[in-house]
């Protein structure tokens, strides 16, 4: 298996500020990541001007906000698009984006984006998953507010536009996340379900929950990124400052270098910390013709003698030499 | 008092191995911390230097080299070190006890089994160094109480003709903990997918000895099953004797063990269906929604519905089929589709 593949998610941590934008893209490098992404449309595409009892955001974080106002304050300008994705080929970074809508598609297809992100709120937009999966791009799809019938109407649109890379992401759509939340176990579940790489869209604090996704087999971990999370904006409280994200990727890293293979040790020689096994050794001396008893020859550590199972054959046996005390004991002693 | 064999939790065992230094006053106040730090059992060594674990020999075979933490001891010098004197372990079990905590040793020869069956221990850990000594195995098999065994530095052929030993005397009651017998041992020797294999090639329980430094070695195992945990435990490094390099502190044991909760938590189970916070959520799904005033009569087209936020109205699959319906009444911008509306 190779490498997690780390993003580092901007979203509206830019604070509508360009030069934080592009800051904020060199330090995800910095802290580690392989990708940044972004999320492209403008709250016309996304909802009405409308204050409408439909339109008002319920209790949470965001309470108080008409769709159209949050909109607006979360969205990334079209006209930065082309420079953070110049700036991120650059810095050696991935650059990619969550479009959601077809128009959005077509504009950022211009300057080649990579790969397909489609938030949890899309999944069940099928003509548009559609549309995004004919381009041919790597697709990663978050489920967090699937039914299982859901992500696989969402599976099987990719796939009839013959797009296979598909990556799921299990994800907890509550900002932000309790750990107690995040029924992990369902990562390895929806790999065999879906036959597809999974991976994990993270909203908790902190990097434990990306470090038992990555046990459980996750090829992906994205997570929010802030600079710092005291300039503000609607998705700081769940993003990880740059010493909390640069920490996450050391963590994720070692777990991938904890899990390594499957291993059973082979040559015994060679094993680490064998020497401090026991095995048979003369433990006092003995003249040759005399018998092997369990008072002269012990199993004690180090474990280069004669290995213990030989015991029981070698009791009660005549010694062909006079053996000293500490020697190991070799069935060629027998007489 | 836990019942640690059959607990549903990951089971934190602190070894206190010689890090008491060879004062009781230190092994009570290791214990104490230990209870204050998360830790569900005790655990101990009954080594005995004089009763039969190695000689008192000094030729090459004794001497302890290879680059370890040790190098320069003789095995018999090192051993006399790191004794646990036995008259202190009924007073140690007493103490785990008294604070709820389980209490169990490694035995290292017969008489130490003999010894702990006397204590009444719950289960019994072969280390990983004595998993060829099938006669000790054998033996503790035959107490009929679970057995705990480190496979450090064993083969496959090792490990199966142990647990095939115990099996053998109609003990099956056996958990393997995976282990690297590097002291301390880096991540990239943990190997940690073993674990599951293990468990089904051998088709037992598993779990995790662990000498690496940190948490994230048994946190990763965790998540990857092992049902017990067991890491060295040391009032302070400060204190020196051979085992501290690699043992932790009060603090960070602490540490693990609240990150391995989580961990827990974090598994949770397999699940699709929404929560009640998912489904608050769902308001920011894309539904269809009249986005134009309209006439009674009018035709829906591209221009007046649309998939937008928020997700109240009708599912966007319906799409293709609504447009060219018409409306059955006036409708006002903001209103989410629905079939009452339209004539179908």
């Amino acid at each position: 298996m190779g490498k997690t593949f780390i993003i580092a998610e901007m979203s509206a941590n830019h604070n509508h500020n360009k030069d934080i934008a592009i800051e904020t893209i060199k330090a995800a490098k910095k802290a580690g990541a392989d990708a940044i992404k972004i999320q492209t449309y403008s709250s016309e595409t996304e909802t009405l001007d409308c204050r409408k009892p439909d339109f008002l955001v319920g209790p949470g974080l965001w309470e108080g906000e008409t769709y159209f106002s949050l909109y607006r304050k979360a969205d990334t300008p079209f006209e930065w698009h082309e420079e953070l994705y110049r700036v991120a080929r650059e810095e050696g970074l991935i650059c990619f984006t969550t479009p959601t809508n077809k128009e959005t598609i077509d504009f950022v297809e211009t300057f080649g984006n990579p790969i397909y992100k489609i938030a949890s709120f899309d999944i069940i937009d099928i003509p548009f998953i559609r549309y995004a999966a004919s381009k041919h791009k790597p697709m990663i799809v978050a489920t967090g507010i699937a039914t299982e019938t859901e992500i696989r109407e969402a599976v099987d649109a990719m796939r009839q536009e013959g797009n296979n890379d598909i990556t799921l992401l299990k994800c907890t759509s509550a900002y932000p996340a309790p750990i107690d939340k995040a029924n992990l176990l369902t990562i390895p579940d929806m790999k065999k379900r879906f036959g597809v790489k999974v991976g994990l869209s993270d909203h908790s604090p902190g990097s434990t929950v990306p470090m038992a996704a990555v046990a459980l087999g996750a090829e992906v971990v994205e997570k929010h990124f802030i600079i710092d999370r005291s300039i503000g904006g609607p998705d700081a409280d769940f993003s990880l400052n740059f010493e909390e994200f640069k920490q996450m990727v050391e963590d994720v890293r070692n777990v991938e270098k904890a899990l390594g293979t499957v291993f059973y040790p082979t040559d015994s020689e060679k094993i680490t910390g064998r020497s401090y096994c026991r095995s048979l050794y003369v433990a006092e001396d003995i003249k040759a013709g005399e018998v092997v008893t369990e008072k002269n020859v012990r199993a004690v550590r180090p474990g280069y003698g004669l290995p213990i199972k030989y015991l029981p054959q070698i009791l009660g046996k005549k010694v062909n030499r006079d053996l000293e005390m500490g020697d190991r004991f070799s069935l060629d002693f027998l007489a | 008092m836990i019942d640690f064999w059959n607990s549903e939790k990951a089971v934190v065992i602190a070894e206190l191995s010689c890090n008491h230094i060879q004062h009781f006053d230190i092994a009570v106040k290791t214990i104490e911390a230990m209870a204050e730090s998360g830790v569900d059992v005790v655990k101990v060594q009954n080594d005995n230097a004089d009763g039969g674990i190695t000689i008192d020999c000094d030729n090459k075979y004794f001497q302890v080299k290879g680059g370890t933490l040790w190098d320069g001891e003789t095995l018999y010098s090192l051993y006399k070190k790191t004794d646990t004197p036995w008259d202190w372990l009924p007073k140690l079990q007493k103490l785990a006890h008294s604070f709820g905590m389980g209490f169990f040793s490694t035995p290292s020869d017969p008489s130490g089994v003999d010894f702990l069956e006397g204590l009444n221990v719950p289960v019994y850990k072969i280390s990983s160094f004595e998993i060829t000594d099938i006669g000790l195995i054998e033996k503790v098999a035959r107490t009929g109480k679970p057995i705990i065994m480190s496979t450090g530095i064993a083969e496959e052929e090792d490990i199966q003709l142990a647990v095939d030993t115990c099996r053998k005397v109609g003990n099956n009651n056996i958990l393997l903990m995976k282990c690297t017998s590097s002291y301390p041992a880096p991540l990239e020797e943990a190997n940690l997918r073993t674990i599951p294999d293990m468990k089904k090639r051998f088709n037992v329980r598993v779990g995790l000895s662990d000498h690496s430094m940190g948490n994230t070695v048994a946190c990763t195992a965790v998540a990857l099953g092992a049902e017990m945990v067991e890491k060295h435990f040391i009032l302070d490094r400060r204190l020196g004797g051979p085992d501290a390099a690699f043992s932790m502190e009060p603090e960070e044991f602490k540490e693990m063990v609240e990150r391995i909760r989580d961990v827990e938590k974090s598994l949770g189970r397999v699940k699709y269906e929404l929560s009640e916070k998912g489904k608050q959520n769902r308001h920011f799904s894309k539904s269809l929604f009249f986005v134009k005033d309209m006439k009674a009569g009018d035709t829906i087209t591209v221009d007046n519905m649309s998939a937008i936020r928020p997700g109240d109205g009708m599912h966007p699959k319906y799409y293709n089929e609504l447009i060219g319906k018409t409306v059955k009444k006036d409708v006002e911008k903001g209103t989410p589709v629905d079939w009452k509306l339209v004539n179908k």
